[in-house]
């Protein structure tokens, strides 16, 4: 068995509207080891998400992958028939939606939503998928006299153990989780990232998590991937990446965040917006706020992603060596 | 607390609610249940300070927020602001006069503005319902003072767009340049910058820094973030349904809280980049509604130290220290800080 479980290559999913086209994903490369995780952080609106939804397949009817790669175990699945992918969703790759805790029907117990989700991708009986799913409600930390409840009974936290144990139904190699944390208070978001380290041990399961609060990557990720404007800017161990820091874009972002360990200093905005999407800056996007931008280079040429040892990658002309 | 002369002083305040919960339920059963959602707290704004209140979603934050504007009623208790009770003031005249006073920012910059206004509309509404006597060109020229202050220059580039042409971070902005134009002393600012990625939310908050340090405001600033609250106030009050269990200067977030609710708030805190960090404390279960309150203190059910006198006996909020309120009988340090720096 090789190392890598994904490996996403050179990925440019794009979305049609009226006007044109949203390059929502271009340009996006990295990979992900057995049993990893890696956190995918940056600004709303980067295109986090729509990587994720690339990954297992699963864009809007606007969106589509323009090109590239996404290999899974070896395997190339931007080319999957409907069918095998079919296989391939919740029993390969699952995901926990951004929101999903908000989203779940408030008139079906949420057992029985769990048991649908099992048989539309397994051909099991519905006796077997609802004993799955107390053993799944007692992985989760939901007291299993809880199967007939439903959401709205269930507090924030129990909601958000149930789509995580939805994700994990069909036994999958890697679970991606959008924003899982999110919207949760303090304490349940710490009891929540307990039980997705907790779970990734005991099941050996690999994980793309995605977040725009950098504290929660370093709660949970092995490895940290640094999103802009629809690029991979820096890519690494995230203890490299965030002591070790080469990106100005991930340096502004880190500094964005109050220690309460270090004098109180009051933390800094990155200057301008992000760059709209429909209509890319040329050269680096990120050259409009970067107080390093080297003018007639960092406006017209793109920096290449490139490894500066020890996997930690970065695309810039001032920090990516001399390309 | 030992300002003399507060802007904002609660005194034992108590907001309940009555639940909705149906004819047969409330009328023939005479079961009615009732949230405490502020529950006899006490609490001292001095002027030209931030005070943050802090506290998991449900806590009673933004209606004590809300009780201080006059915009929720009190079942007890008495708010003072500017050494005059406005416990049960209603009248029109008298909510003019104190709209010019005290003001109020709300969470979501993607609600909180009406869709149909300009910006020019949104910034001068609080003119028109206190009946300023401004004229056009008047307004017009608060407006742009108002929105240049709050960052959005140049100011007349944005007098006339519509909210949905804005970023989250440029109609926060306009909220706070709404509230600005009436240049109040006192303001609430609920979750002011929650809906904000935090590459923008320094500038939002230096703006509240500003409105104090320049504009010599007093602000409650309401939060779920402990790290904000260090970041900007000068003093934090935690919340733990209902009540304020703890009150301290702001740096009792970095490690010097004594109620056991707040140092496992605190305990969870990582900070990018830093290896120290407190011994995780993890509080098992949720916090309920405080609907039916236990006997004892509120927190003995999850408290890591409860003792049998904590399930007889509600805690009483008093001093601890110089500047240090606590609500609980055995307050200690019960986690530690690691030191492993490499
Ligand atoms: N169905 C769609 N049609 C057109 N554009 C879209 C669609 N979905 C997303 N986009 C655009 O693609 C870009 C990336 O969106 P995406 O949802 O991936 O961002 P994100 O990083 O997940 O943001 P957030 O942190 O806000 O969830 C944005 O510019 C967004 O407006
Ligand atoms: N208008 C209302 N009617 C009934 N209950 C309310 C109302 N406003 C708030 N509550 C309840 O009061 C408690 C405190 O709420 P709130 O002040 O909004 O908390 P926070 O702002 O800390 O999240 C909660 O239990 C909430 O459900
Ligand atoms: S390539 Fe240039 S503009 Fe882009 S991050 Fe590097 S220095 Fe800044
Ligand atoms: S009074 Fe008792 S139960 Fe309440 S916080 Fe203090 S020690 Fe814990
Ligand atoms: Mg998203
Ligand atoms: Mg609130």
């Amino acid at each position: 068995m090789s190392e890598r479980l994904l490996e996403v290559k050179d990925l440019r999913t794009y979305f049609k509207i009226t006007a044109g086209e949203v390059k929502a994903v271009d340009g996006v490369s990295f990979f992900l080891n057995h049993s990893e995780s890696i956190g995918l952080v940056g600004e709303s609106g980067c295109g986090k998400t729509t990587t994720a939804l690339s990954t297992i397949r699963l864009l809007p009817d606007n969106g589509y992958i323009h090109s590239g790669q996404i290999l899974f175990e070896g395997r190339d699945i931007t080319n999957l028939p409907e069918k095998e992918l079919r296989d391939f969703r919740w029993a390969q790759a699952s995901m926990i939606f951004q929101g999903a805790m908000n989203a779940l029907n408030p008139v079906q117990k949420v057992s029985d939503q769990i048991v649908e989700a099992i048989l539309l991708h397994e051909k099991v009986t519905k006796r077997d998928a609802l004993e799955r799913v107390k053993g799944l409600f007692d992985l989760v930390g939901i007291d299993v006299k809880r199967v007939n409840a439903y959401p709205h009974e269930f507090s924030g936290g129990m909601r958000q153990r149930a789509i995580i144990a939805m994700a994990l139904a069909c036994n999958p190699k890697l679970v991606i989780g959008d924003e899982p944390t999110t919207a949760l208070d303090v304490m349940v978001q710490a009891q929540i990232i307990d039980l997705i380290n907790d779970l990734r041990h005991k099941l050996n399961m690999s994980m793309l998590m995605i977040t725009h609060d950098l504290s929660i990557i370093t709660e949970t990720c092995d490895r940290i991937a640094v999103m802009y404007a629809g690029k991979i800017v820096e890519y690494g161990k995230t203890d490299v990446v965030v002591r070790k820091t080469l990106h100005p874009y991930t340096d502004k972002l880190i500094h964005a965040f109050p220690n309460i360990y270090q004098p109180r200093v009051m933390v800094e905005s990155i200057p301008g917006d992000p760059p709209d999407l429909f209509n890319p800056p040329a050269g680096c996007r990120f050259n409009a706020r970067c107080e390093h931008a080297v003018k007639g280079l960092c406006d017209c040429k793109e920096p290449p992603l490139v490894d500066m040892g020890g996997e930690h990658f970065v695309a810039c002309h001032l920090r990516g060596g001399n390309q | 607390m030992a300002d003399k002369d507060p802007i904002v002083s609660l005194k034992d305040v108590e907001v309940n609610f009555n639940i909705r919960q149906g004819f047969i339920k409330e009328y023939i059963l005479r079961d009615k249940k009732i949230v405490h959602a502020v529950d006899k707290i006490n609490l001292d704004i001095a002027r030209g300070e931030i005070v943050s209140l802090v506290g998991e979603s449900g806590s009673g934050k933004t209606t004590t927020g809300r009780a201080i504007l006059r915009l929720a009623d009190t079942t007890a208790g008495d708010i003072i602001f500017n050494g005059e009770s406005i416990t049960g003031k209603k009248s029109k005249a008298w909510n003019r006069e104190f709209r010019k006073h005290a003001q109020m920012i709300f969470q979501d910059p993607y609600q909180s503005l009406n869709p149909r206004f300009t910006v020019f509309d949104i910034v001068t509404e609080p003119l028109t319902l206190t009946n300023s006597d401004a004229n056009l060109a008047e307004k017009e020229m608060l407006a742009i003072q108002a929105l240049e202050f709050a960052g959005l220059r140049p100011a007349v580039d944005y007098l006339y767009r519509y909210p949905h042409e804005l970023s989250g971070g440029q109609r926060q902005r306009v909220s706070i340049a709404t509230c600005f134009i009436m240049a109040p002393e006192f303001i609430v600012a609920d979750e002011p910058v929650s809906m904000l990625d935090a590459s923008v939310r320094a500038n939002i908050l230096k703006l509240f820094v500003g409105l104090k340090e320049e504009k010599g405001a007093s602000i409650l600033f309401i939060t779920h973030d402990l790290s904000l609250a260090w970041l900007i106030s000068d003093h934090v009050a935690i919340m733990y349904m209902g009540r304020i269990v703890e009150y301290g200067p702001a740096d009792i977030i970095a490690g010097g809280c004594l109620h056991p609710y707040s140092q496992a708030l605190t305990s969870v805190l990582a900070m990018v980049g830093e290896k120290r960090r407190m011994k995780r404390i993890i509080l098992e279960g949720e916090t309920s509604s405080p609907v039916n309150l236990p006997k004892g203190c509120r927190f003995a059910s999850r408290c890591p130290i409860a003792q049998q006198r904590c399930f007889e006996e509600d805690p009483e909020y008093r001093p601890i220290g110089e500047d240090h309120y606590i609500c609980c009988h055995f307050p200690q340090p019960i986690g530690q800080l690691n030191d492993e720096e490499d």
